[in-house]
């Protein structure tokens, strides 16, 4: 009897496993079916004609070019000076016997505990007080804002493997500590830098709230040119976008498991949450 | 930690040590982080308390706590439920079906298909939510393959309440890679030895499982639970994309009192309402739970 | 050249230096010695500069240590993980110190190779550490240690970290590139043997003192203290007093002893296993009567667990063709004559 029980307790795990996998991917083969719909509306599924009008749609649309710069652009701002400032964050807390490193590293996690619309709205009336109001600007330093704790975390967790007896050995050569901390820490650190950096890219990509409340009509990221047309009027542009969205985040996944191994990041990013 | 070990005297060292290049090198973030949240989160506590004037961006004088008062309106507390009570329930599933993904993705014997499950929950992590969203919209929605499958549940595209479902189904999509890479984390930590030890002393796998594994897990369990409420009542693309106006979380509500109403002050006081629920939902159940589960 | 004076270190109210005082001569290799927690490690990083002391001096020929930061401090340090770097290849790592010192790249090569020549790794220059054996890693550390030319040595646990055949060979490998060099060397241990055999002089250190600095024959037989006694080899300590005859144990007996050279208010008896014969002599003189434990077959010998006037136990070798005692039998040893040393209870 017991042995019945654990054989459909186990067959649930499995179900539930299987149904969780189709439930997270499911969705977005439709989008990458229905992406390539020739009809003009958005009809039953599936789709019987064929063709790449939705993605000619997106990539000859000014506002969504024109928010696609924006977003790289800020992207890659963004996540260049989280990564600086977290990585000597990181460089700084790795030493357990700081004063206060514990306090310190919570301070720096703390953006994630604030929700993004907080972060946008605070920061559109505080910029608009000080007379900051360039568009760009403002979403850069909201963007560093809620990028700064994943870069710090990943940075911080690669840099486990570095024991201060190295440090220390380097110092005892004749390094000054921030010189020991560039030859010895900072190599260690390599896979944490580049994961933490690429993860601060596709959250500021992918970032609405903070981008809303800091945007202007002029400037606009590609989330929120492609969220205001959508709810006017939703129709299959949004599907290509998802589909290359898809591709790209393929073609890192597989860049990351030649460099770093999908495992080890799997470890590395699910390590505290 | 490890230093030239030998005499313990490290266990017994207190923190003191803050040397002048550690002062350098967090000052900058620190800075950062004063500047652009600290400060700015400050000035929006202030412009809470300040009057509405309708008509104008500008508030008027004085002081008030109309704007929190107003909050304690039924309407709003509503608002304030509902967006718990959907919170409550994703993050319960997610960590439903999120724990069997995590075990699956580290203890299965195919190596193929540890590989394909880390790698499905790490590229959802780095892919668009919004995306995502939309894909769920035309997926699950009245033209939607899946559509049935709400039928099945016991509500079609046409009910009322479908809206709720659909942004339901947004929010696990979103936290269900979160936590089921946290608890990849803490399964990991385990060891496969207690198993294998309660095996050998008479388990079933099920057996183990509850006696053994889960338990163990629970503070990582328990972590990911309060990550995944803290991402739902968070949560604005949600309710904006699929909610249809119908579904009106505490995020949507703060940015229509800004962008649609231009009433400030009362955006502001909802911000910092929510900001503090947010710091109690982590903190205080977490407190509770550590209460609860001794580790 | 090594000048250590009266240091003194708390740690949060634990006090883990006493006022530790020692000295090491040019090309003289010091062990510092005691058990976990006595505070050597303390000292040594003291001496790095990894740690500040409260109060004590550090004097490293002539100049003052204590004002200098560690990394203008020019002492080689050997950490008990060998602290290699990863990323580095064993070459690299050695030549760490001569890139931060300015030295040019072909007398950097030199050097190296002179080093790693020095250290028998000839040919594993371009290896990893994660290529590298424990031995392997320890000679690598040791030639980036001294690559630089240091005037101190510094080494942490040198052998511990290796199983029991490789650190005999190490030992003896240790002591010849060490007296070959001539730097004067600290080395801090917990294991007496590792001291004895690589050290010129020992200092036992117990509870953030020295209690005694000597060769390793002087504080094997002239122990200043019971601790070190104790710690040192095994001992058969005896309480009792000192009389006209000799020593009075407490349980009665007496004991022909020489008069104690340091002067102190109590003493024990200090005797050797080694000075221990089975059986009564004649004249009867220095007997002593103990209780056979346990015995344990060793590949040289047979050692036999007595229990001696109610000390703890002590460790008997008997040769194999002895008739063995059975547990619990009472049997008599003799002392040799010149085996039974005063030795007082606290050092001076």
């Amino acid at each position: 009897m017991i042995r019945l029980l654990d054989i459909a307790a186990r067959l649930l795990v499995r179900f539930a496993v299987l149904a969780a996998v189709l439930f997270l991917l499911v969705p977005l083969l439709v989008a990458c079916l229905l992406s390539f719909d020739d009809r003009s509306f958005l009809g039953a599924f599936p789709p019987r004609e064929f063709s790449l009008r939705w993605y000619r749609a997106f990539a000859s649309n000014p506002t969504y070019m024109d928010g696609l710069m924006v977003s790289l652009q800020l992207g890659v701002v963004a996540a260049a000076i989280a990564t600086i400032l977290g990585t000597m964050g990181a460089l700084a807390l790795m030493d357990p016997r700081l004063a206060g490193r514990d306090a310190l590293e919570a301070v720096f996690l703390s953006p994630k505990f604030v929700p993004t619309v907080v972060i946008g709205f605070s920061l559109l009336v505080f910029t608009a007080r000080l007379g900051i109001f360039d568009p760009f600007t403002r979403l850069v330093m909201g963007h560093v804002v809620i990028t700064l704790p994943f870069t710090l975390r990943a940075v911080l967790a690669s840099l486990i493997g570095v024991k201060r007896s190295q440090i220390e050995a380097a110092i005892s050569l004749g390094a000054s500590e921030a010189r020991a901390l560039w030859d010895v820490a900072v190599p260690a650190a390599r896979s944490g830098i580049v994961a933490g950096a690429a993860m601060a890219f596709v959250l500021s990509f992918d970032e609405v709230a903070v981008s809303l409340f800091l945007s202007d009509a002029f400037t606009q990221t590609l989330p929120i040119a492609l969220v205001a047309e959508m709810r006017a009027n939703l129709n299959l542009t949004i599907a290509a976008v998802s589909t290359i969205f898809l591709a790209a985040t393929l073609l890192l996944l597989v860049l990351l498991d030649r460099t770093i191994g999908i495992e080890r990041l799997a470890g590395d990013v699910g390590a505290r949450g | 930690m490890d230093a030239a070990v030998g005499d313990g005297d490290h266990t017994a060292r207190p923190a003191g040590v803050m040397p002048r290049l550690a002062i350098w090198l967090v000052t900058p973030g620190l800075l950062l982080l004063a500047l652009l949240m600290g400060g700015p989160v400050l000035l929006l506590a202030l412009e809470s308390l300040k009057p509405y004037v309708p008509g104008s961006v500008r508030p008027g004088e004085g002081i008030t706590f109309a704007h929190y008062r107003e909050l304690l309106q039924p309407a709003y507390l509503f608002y304030f439920w509902e967006t718990f009570r959907i919170g409550l329930i994703v993050a319960s599933l997610s960590i439903l079906f999120g724990a069997p993904l995590a075990f699956a993705a580290v203890r299965s014997p195919s190596a193929l298909v540890r590989k394909f499950l880390l790698a499905l929950l790490v590229g959802l992590l780095v892919m668009s939510l919004i995306a995502r969203l939309y894909a769920i919209e035309m997926a699950w929605g009245s033209n939607g393959p899946l559509a049935p499958l709400g039928a099945l549940l016991g509500i079609a595209p046409r009910h009322p309440r479908y809206a709720e479902v659909q942004v339901g189904i947004g929010l696990l999509h979103f936290t269900l890679p979160v936590v089921a890479l946290m608890l990849v984390g803490a399964f990991r930590a385990l060891s496969p030895r207690l198993e294998e030890a309660a095996a050998s002393l008479g388990a079933t796998r099920s057996d183990a499982m509850i006696s053994v594994v889960l338990p163990l897990a629970a503070p990582g369990i328990v972590s990911a639970f309060l990550v995944a409420l803290a991402m739902c009542i968070s949560n604005f693309v949600a309710p904006l994309v699929l909610g249809r106006g119908v579904v009106v979380f505490t995020t949507s509500l703060m940015y229509t009192r800004f962008a649609d109403i231009g009433n400030y002050p009362s955006g502001a006081a909802i911000g910092i309402t929510m900001l503090i629920l947010a710091f109690l939902v982590v903190y205080g159940l977490s407190a509770l739970a550590r209460r609860l589960i001794p580790r | 050249m090594l000048d250590v004076q009266n240091l003194t270190r708390s740690f949060g109210g634990a006090l883990a230096l006493d006022g530790a005082s020692l000295d090491a001569g040019p090309a003289e290799v010091v062990a510092l010695l005691g058990p976990s927690g006595c505070g050597k490690t303390t000292t040594l990083r003291i001496v790095a500069g990894f740690e500040t002391a409260d109060s004590g001096s550090v004097t490293l020929a002539g100049r003052d240590l204590i004002r200098l930061p560690a990394h203008q401090r020019d002492i080689g340090l050997v950490f008990q993980d060998y602290a290699l770097f990863p990323h580095m290849s064993a070459a690299d790592n050695i030549a760490y110190g001569l890139r931060r010192r300015g030295m040019a790249a072909p007398d950097r090569a030199r050097r190296v190779g002179e080093m790693l020549d020095l250290v028998r790794l000839a040919g594993l220059d371009a290896r990893r550490p994660s290529q590298l054996s424990g031995g392997q890693q320890q000679r690598v550390a040791l030639a980036r240690a001294l690559a630089i030319g240091p005037r101190l040595l510094l080494l942490d646990e040198p052998l511990s970290n290796l199983d029991a055949k490789l650190r005999s060979t190490l030992q003896a490998e240790l002591r010849g590139i060490l007296t070959r060099i001539g730097t004067t060397t600290l080395i801090v241990t917990h294991d007496q043997e590792e001291a004895m055999a690589l050290a010129d002089r020992i200092a036992i250190m117990s509870e953030g003192r020295v209690l005694q600095i000597g060769t390793p024959r002087q504080v094997y037989e002239q122990p200043a203290s019971r601790f070190v006694a104790e710690f040192l080899g095994q001992a058969l300590w005896l309480e009792g007093r000192m009389t006209q005859g000799g020593f009075l144990t407490t349980r009665g007996t007496l004991l022909r002893c020489p008069t104690p050279r340091r002067v102190a208010r109590q003493y024990g008896l200090l005797i050797r296993p080694e000075s221990l014969r089975l059986g009564e002599a004649e004249g009867g003189e220095n007997q002593l009567s103990a209780t056979v434990q346990s015995s344990r077959y060793r590949g040289e010998a047979t050692l036999l667990d007595l229990l001696v006037e109610g000390s703890a136990p002590v460790a008997l070798a008997i040769p194999h063709e002895t008739a063995l005692p059975e547990p619990g039998q009472t049997v008599s040893l003799t002392v040799v004559p010149g085996g039974c040393l005063p030795v007082p209870l606290e050092a001076g």
